[in-house]
């Protein structure tokens, strides 16, 4: 649900319109932290091994280029007594497993050792929820754009949290489309995936060919998505926190094993 | 016109004889015992003494003129104030006496009179008129400052608020109280404030006593109080007086007026944003009058002329409606009704908002004998927002709401006109629904329980004012609060992560818990000449009521939770020490300099990464910490004269520490500004012009920007480090106005007047928000960008009155 934030938006818009606010690029003196380790796990249940990027953060002023990091001990286990190693591979900073693919209602610990120092998380791999379909609909509210709907029954009685990744024409849309049954319980999904696109690019149009992934991730991801995705809209809490990371100690970013589905669809005139 | 200002402050003298006694107790320092001795001895070395009481009235309106003073010419020090009802009462020996009344921008007036017997005296007082000098912004408080032990108390009346340059031209009695020292507006536009570095929700907001709990109206932008209807404010930043309860940082006390009990007028204004008609006349003449105002916007209108379909079948407006009636029952007797409500709508396609209060107020005040006097209110709040969603199979609402019933009782005794007590009771039945989702069955949604509550508030007081010597004052005062939070429902206690250890359900009837807390207010005030005084206070305060916000600014979707298992009842000590001294002739200016120390307990807070929405457990998301806060504030007004207006200056530190944030060191609050300055000017120019100006410039507001960046899902996120650690640009602006008054010609019933104002007259570019981003056409950089809301505002309000 959107609504409470879509409040203040429209408020915010249409007072705005009526008056003079203006925007501008400053110059700002910023603190500067040391930099952190990142660490970016995925498993999924495609038959694909485990793939980890370890990354640091770097000063705010910089250009967005985040010093990968070699050298690290990458090591993954399951509760069905599976371990394995991740091999460095010729991506610095990319680390990828051999063996070892995701099951649902399996957990994986994942153990990252980098400059003598061990980070643990934990994540259980929820109940594939199978994408039934993918449709295209003009929004609710009016006007022209095109909104993805993908097509689900939520299995009620259990929490179950989603992410979406959505392509045009295979390019990747950036937004982090995330979805929970707190409110939708049981209920066949009708929710589009609704963002504000940063990029015109995103925008969909009739005769488009749209893609969308669909993962079935734990809480403790989805707390962390869901986090990351208000620090990626702005400033929109007044004290903003960084996301709770899974991993043990000081470190930034998750590890996530998720089921993965997909649908592809062109998109009919509407 | 002779200014009053003077004579208010003439040293102060008690005949000794009677007051031996209680002169004693004081001599020990002890204005507790004084209150006792006060109390059981005062009766039996009684003379022959008698009691001149009345009311004091606007000759032309029969408005009540609250604060307006009566002293004993023959009787140096011997004086005293009107009350909220525009009701006073002296006692003092037989004899014959000259009663003179004064109050600012009114004709003083005296009578000479035999008072053998107790007796009414009435007054009605005529206005200054037109002439230039006239007393124009000033706050009352340096006319009764010297004389009074309350510190921390600032008044304003409409007169003054009037020509002070405003936001759109919509003159605005909040938004004008946030130019004082001590009092700090949220943000740009914005009608929350806080005071002494509480929290926004720390202010107790009444309107003719019932509170208002969402005083603003389009986020913020402007307040709820309709210029029209109001008569005056009285904001209170410290030493509360006794009967007052419920806030920790300040009490605002908005009285609307009585209406005209002499003739039928009317009034009203079209500005740029909204237009306003009053209307207010006698029902009974000289018996009891009524007033009724309304105000409603039309930036809806300007929506239509939208070329965009969308914006153009938008709604976005609000309306203010007030009304109130006053009608005297016998000489001892009346009865005030007065009534608010208030709407905003919002409404976009599919898509509605609406959220508004709406108060009711019933009040008889009663004279037992000439000096007890009493008040009885029954007191109706009443806050909701609800949204609505309708499109095709959709059909969801949201909806949320806070109610009050309240009962209050209050009396005022006066044995003397050096003491005064006033105690009473007060009993508040208060209904909770947190946002609730009701959904039809073929909505997208499901619908969320309804998790109402319901509690009890409750308070008794007693506070005794007393001139113990010429030259002391005391007002000492104690309030039992007590809270109920009552079934039913489920309630839970939670462990310090939050998870729940135990939920247990409760009956209606049943009271899940209760807790009481004493208030002990004190002040003092020792005067070193007749300019000057000197004044001490300590007063503590509960709050029983709570409100988070998990964005920056106030918005209407905000949560109230009452004190419950988990949360106790906040606390705040305040202490705090003034120095007061009136300069020039006739009290021309007057000089302020205030330090205060507040402590505050039990304060909340969110968990970092809290989500709020429908259903959601809040308790679990919470924070327990402390606070404090201290300043030094310094006023400086000129009151009389063609210039008028003040320069205030404060000085504060306002921060919170809680175990769970930034790894329990204390911080910033996010309304810490240290340095404060405004600076207000109001000029008559020539009897029908006159010029006003403010500026105000402060720190920013503590905010946390990052302090590195880093990479996630192909993404660049900023990377934060300790909360609230850095701080937004300064804030800067010049606001200008200019007020043509037509004087009324002879015989004509109709008079008019122009307001012109331009607000941030220097365009300065204030940051209203800071936001980090990556550079939208350049993937590798990221940027700081601010957003400034409003850059040069110019506007024209129309006004008229007949």
């Amino acid at each position: 649900m959107k609504t409470y934030s879509l409040t203040r938006l429209l408020a915010a818009g249409l007072l705005l319109l009526a008056t003079s606010a203006c925007q501008k690029v400053i110059d700002l003196d910023l603190r500067e932290a040391d930099p952190r380790l990142v660490i970016e796990a995925n498993l999924a249940d495609d038959g694909q091994p485990c793939t980890v990027r370890l990354s640091r953060s770097t000063r705010y002023t910089e250009p967005n280029t985040f010093p990968p990091v070699g050298g690290a001990t990458v090591t993954l286990s399951d509760d069905a007594g599976g371990l394995e190693t991740l091999a460095a591979t010729s991506t610095p900073g990319l680390y990828r497993g051999a063996s070892l693919t995701g099951q649902p209602g399996r957990r994986y610990t994942l153990r990252v050792e980098a400059d003598g120092t061990a980070h643990v998380a934990g994540s259980t791999m929820p109940t594939a929820v199978p994408l039934t379909g993918l449709r295209a609909e003009k929004s609710g509210f009016g006007g022209d754009n095109i909104y993805l709907v993908p097509e689900f029954q939520d299995p009620a009685g259990v929490r179950n949290y989603y992410l979406f990744r959505q392509y045009r024409n295979g390019r990747l849309n950036q937004s982090i489309f995330l979805q929970d049954d707190e409110l939708t319980d049981g209920r066949a999904n009708a929710r589009p995936l609704f963002a504000r696109n940063a990029d015109e690019a995103d925008d969909l149009r009739v005769g488009d060919s749209v893609r969308v992934d669909m993962q079935c991730v734990d809480a403790d991801v989805h707390r962390y998505l869901r986090t990351l995705t208000q620090i990626l809209q702005g400033a929109s809490t007044a004290t903003p926190a960084n996301p709770q990371s899974n991993f043990s100690g000081n470190v930034l970013g998750y590890f996530s094993a998720h089921t993965l589905r997909r649908r592809s669809l062109l998109v009919p005139p509407l | 016109m002779k200014n009053n200002c003077f004579n208010l402050v003439a040293p102060l003298s008690t005949p000794a004889s009677r007051w031996g006694a209680t002169r004693f107790a004081s001599g020990l320092g002890l204005p507790a015992i004084c209150l006792l001795t006060a109390l059981s001895l005062q009766p039996a070395r009684a003379q022959t003494r008698v009691t001149v009481s009345g009311t004091i009235k606007d000759a032309k309106t029969g408005e009540d003129l609250t604060g307006a003073t009566v002293r004993i010419v023959e009787l140096p020090g011997v004086g005293t104030g009107a009350n909220a009802y525009g009701f006073y009462t002296l006692t003092v020996p037989a004899g014959t006496y000259t009663v003179e009344t004064s109050f600012v921008g009114y004709q003083p007036q005296s009578r000479k009179l035999t008072l053998d017997k107790s007796q009414r005296l009435d007054f009605k007082l005529g206005s200054g008129g037109q002439e230039l000098g006239e007393v124009v912004v000033t706050a009352r408080s340096s006319q009764a400052g010297i004389s009074k032990a309350q510190a921390g108390v600032e008044s304003l009346d409409m007169r003054q608020v009037a020509k002070v340059p405003v936001l759109f031209g919509e003159k605005d009695v909040i938004k004008t109280m946030t130019l004082l020292p001590g009092v700090k507006t949220a943000g740009e536009g914005s009608s929350g404030f806080s005071v002494r570095g509480g929290n926004v929700d720390q202010n107790l907001i009444l309107l003719d006593e019932a509170p208002v709990y969402n005083a603003s109206h389009l986020l913020g932008f402007f307040s709820t109080f309709n210029s029209d209807a109001i008569k005056d404010l009285t904001v209170y930043k410290g030493g509360m007086p006794a009967q007052y309860g419920g806030r920790l940082s300040s009490v605002v006390d908005i009285k609307m007026k009585d209406g005209n009990n002499q003739e039928l007028h009317g009034s009203g204004g079209i500005g740029l944003i909204a237009s306003r008609l009053a209307l207010e006349g006698p029902i009974v003449k000289d018996k009891g009058s009524f007033l009724v105002t309304g105000r409603r916007t039309y930036a809806d209108v300007f929506l239509k002329l939208a070329s965009d379909e969308q914006i153009n079948d938008a709604s976005l407006y609000f309306y203010d409606l007030n009304a109130k009636a006053n009608y005297r029952l016998s000489e001892r007797t009346r009865l005030y009704f007065s009534g608010y409500l208030g709407q905003d709508v919002l409404g976009i396609s599919a898509f509605g908002s609406t959220y508004g209060n709406q108060t009711a107020t019933l009040r008889l005040n009663h004279l037992f004998t000439d000096q007890l006097f009493s008040n009885t209110s029954l007191i109706y709040s009443k806050y909701d927002f609800g949204i609505r969603i309708t499109a095709s199979d959709q059909d969801i609402a949201i909806d949320s709401k806070i109610q009050d019933w309240n009962l209050k009782q209050d009396f005022e005794y006066t044995p003397s006109a050096s003491q005064t007590f006033r105690f009473g009771a007060q009993g508040i039945y208060r209904t909770i629904t947190p946002g609730r989702i009701s959904a039809a069955a073929t909505s997208d949604v499901n619908s969320t329980p309804d998790k109402t509550n319901h509690s009890l508030e409750t308070a008794a007081y007693l506070s005794h004012e007393w001139k113990a010597t010429e030259k002391l004052d005391f007002t000492t005062g104690l309030r039992l609060s007590g809270f109920s939070l009552l079934g039913r429902g489920d309630y839970s206690t939670y462990d310090a992560a939050g998870n729940v250890l135990a939920t247990n359900h409760y009956e209606a009837g049943d009271f899940v818990k209760t807790y009481f807390r004493l208030e002990p207010r004190l002040a003092a005030s020792y005067q070193l000449s007749e300019q000057t005084a000197l004044k001490a206070g300590y007063a503590r305060n509960v709050q029983n009521l709570h409100l988070l916000s998990t964005s920056a600014a106030s918005s209407p979707t905000d949560l109230y939770i009452p004190t419950s298992l988990n949360v106790k009842p906040e606390l705040a000590d305040q202490l705090s020490a003034g120095y007061f001294r009136q300069l020039g002739a006739n009290g021309a200016y007057s000089l302020s300099a205030e330090v205060y120390y507040k402590w505050l307990q039990n304060q909340l807070d969110y968990r970092d990464n809290t989500r709020l929405r429908p259903g959601t457990d809040v308790e679990s998301t919470l924070l327990y910490g402390k606070g404090r806060a201290y300043g030094v504030e310094l006023l400086l007004r000129k009151n009389t004269g063609r210039l008028s207006g003040w320069v205030g200056y404060t000085l504060s530190k306002s921060e919170r520490q809680f175990t769970d944030i930034n790894s329990g060191s204390w911080f910033n609050a996010r309304q810490d500004r240290p340095h404060d300055v405004s600076v207000v000017g109001v000029y008559e120019l020539t009897p029908k012009w006159s010029l006003s100006g403010t500026f105000v410039a402060s720190t920013g507001n503590a905010v946390t920007y990052p302090v590195g960046k880093y990479q996630a899902l192909g993404q660049t996120v900023s990377l934060y480090g300790l909360r609230n650690a850095d701080r937004l640009p300064y804030y800067q602006r010049l606001d200008i106005g200019a007020t043509f008054e037509k004087p009324r010609a002879e015989g004509k019933r109709f008079q008019h007047s122009w307001n012109f104002s331009v607000y941030n007259v220097l365009g300065r570019q204030n940051p209203y928000i800071i936001t980090f981003e990556t550079v939208p056409d350049d993937a590798t950089r990221t940027q700081a960008l601010q957003t400034a809301l409003f850059r040069m505002i110019p506007s024209a309000t129309y006004n008229f009155n007949f």
